[in-house]
């Protein structure tokens, strides 16, 4: 059933597919976003690359519910999305998320079990469970009792996917995650991903630092207000397709 | 001492203030914690301010009595709350400041109802609160919009977290971020209309805001805060009843002036957000 719960049935779920038919998103008379199709499937790592107003962010969140759609739909494992479902997590840039605010990093991660349990069942051993299991594929068990905005920016990007994946997602939607990480962390970061991914999981992020994208990508769309190229991240960044993204070379 | 307390809760009018302080303090000390979390402080402030105009309106409709002015206050927060937040999404103007434009105004008719009716010295006690002067209305006013507003927060305490936290992360779960936020400012009006009889109008928004403000400085739990911040409104609100019977003072102001103090202390001493804590150098984060 699942794909890549907790990083288990693994053969099940790599052929489970997102796919996006035709999503418009207009915000006024502006329009963001113009016919963007693509299907994407389990078990790769997806980057999105465009320059600043291209479209990554508003696709993301038009993709996992946040903003309303003007036409397309998102079909989620062969079912158009009506509303939004736990299997599906945006994780916003770190600049987007209140750092300050009274949580601890475990704290956090259970919030991912909230979709799951609604406003009233009981947080049961199993779901103890699953949050310290996120914890631990993310490496942060040692900060649990931390409060969140006393991490670094590495840590705190690693707890916000173990917040995902306590909500069993199997498909992760990252705005930026390495920006302003430094060397370290970003890489750290990349092999958890790509844990993440040979475990069946769907990662699709936006990224902005073109010379890393094949490393860590397996695929790259490329959007400026609309589908540019998707395919093979090497196949994609090519110079014709880069100037029609960005209007010259970055 | 004893004998003291003994005589002050012999007479009845004591017995009601305690009570009254004891489900005042709480419900205000805890629905301030959502305020507080929220970072909604200026705009329940900006609430409050038209519990006072509410009031005038509910005298110049059915005469200045105790209904009339709760009824009046809750309905005037609620029509400037909604209105300014109405008015703030299909303009460019903040919720904030339209709220100021609207409540000033109220504020300003109520002045003008009030003079007309020649009322005005008698609305003091709607001002500044009397809680020596509540009666059994009030206290089952008081036990049932607090009775409401708890079961409703606490019914409802997981998904007024992830929306305190992020309205983005709320929305994507599903959850209509825009009623939450309605939900939770009506819930802050009933809670302000309760504390008239405690602190009155112009005071209702320390009551509310104080106790979990404080708590805030101490804790990285909601739980804590929230909870915390219902126990220091018990202890505060009673303590006021009970100083100013013995030195015969206006309660409502010692009591936002314990509330003061206690953050003003609380500010002085919290070792990690409060001075000593930010005076100390900044920990750097440990190494990812």
């Amino acid at each position: 059933m699942g794909c890549a719960v907790n990083g288990t049935r693994i053969e099940e779920h790599h052929h489970h597919t997102l796919k996006a038919d035709g999503l418009h998103v207009h915000y006024g008379s502006i329009c963001a976003l113009h016919d963007v199709s693509f299907e994407l499937t389990c078990g790769t790592a997806v980057a999105l690359i465009g320059g600043n107003g291209a479209g990554k962010s508003t696709l993301m969140k038009r993709m996992v519910g946040l903003i309303p759609p003007s036409a397309g739909q998102v079909v989620w494992r062969g079912v158009p999305m009506a509303q939004s479902t736990h299997e599906i997590a945006y994780l916003p840039q770190r600049s987007d998320v209140d750092w300050s605010f009274p949580l601890t990093v475990r704290g956090l991660v259970e919030l991912g079990r909230y979709p799951l349990l609604g406003p009233w069942r009981r947080f049961a051993a199993a779901d103890h469970a699953a949050v310290t299991r996120a914890m631990d594929r993310m490496q942060i068990a040692a900060l649990a009792g931390r409060q969140i905005g006393q991490l670094s920016g590495g840590q705190q990007q690693r707890v916000m996917i173990a917040r995902a994946l306590a909500q069993d997602a199997h498909v992760l939607l990252l705005d930026e995650p390495f920006a302003g990480l430094d060397q370290p962390s970003q890489e750290l970061l990349i092999r958890l991903l790509r844990e993440l991914v040979s475990s069946g999981h769907l990662v699709v992020a936006s990224h902005h630092d073109l010379k890393t994208v094949s490393d860590i990508f397996d695929q790259a769309i490329l959007l400026n207000g609309t589908l540019i190229a998707h395919g093979p991240s090497r196949d994609v960044l090519t110079p014709d397709n880069l100037v029609r993204a960005f209007g010259a070379l970055p | 001492m004893i004998e003291a307390i003994q005589d002050m809760l012999s007479y009845q009018f004591n017995q009601r203030a305690l009570l009254a302080a004891v489900m005042i303090g709480f419900l205000n000390g805890y629905t301030g914690g959502y305020v507080v979390l929220r970072r909604g402080a200026l705009f329940a402030g900006a609430l409050s301010h038209t519990l006072f105009p509410g009031i005038a309106v509910g005298a110049l409709l059915a005469g200045l009595n105790p209904y009339s002015a709760l009824i009046g206050a809750f309905v005037m927060a609620l029509v400037v709350g909604l209105g300014s937040q109405g008015v703030a999404a299909h303009s460019r103007v903040d919720r904030e400041a339209v709220m100021a434009i609207f409540y000033t105004a109220a504020t300003a008719g109520g002045l003008l109802v009030l003079e007309r009716l020649g009322t005005y010295v008698r609305v003091e006690d709607y001002l500044f609160g009397n809680i020596l002067r509540v009666s059994n209305w009030d206290l089952w006013f008081v036990f049932i919009a607090g009775f409401v507003v708890l079961s409703t927060v606490m019914l409802f305490q997981r998904p007024l977290l992830v929306f305190l936290f992020s309205n983005d992360l709320a929305a994507s779960y599903g959850l209509s971020v825009r009623l939450i936020d309605y939900l939770l400012a009506a819930l802050v009006v009933v809670t302000m209309v309760t504390s008239l009889q405690a602190v009155g109008a112009l005071l209702a928004i320390g009551l509310l805001v104080a106790p979990a403000a404080t708590m805030y400085l101490f804790s990285d739990r909601p739980s804590v805060i929230l909870w915390g911040g219902g126990v220091a409104g018990v202890i505060i609100s009673v303590g006021a009843v009970v100083i100013t019977n013995v030195a015969d003072l206006q309660t409502g102001a010692v009591m936002v002036i314990l509330l003061g103090a206690f953050f003003l202390i609380g500010f002085l001493v919290s070792p990690r957000y409060g001075l000593p804590g930010s005076l100390r150098t900044r920990r750097k984060p440990i190494d990812p």
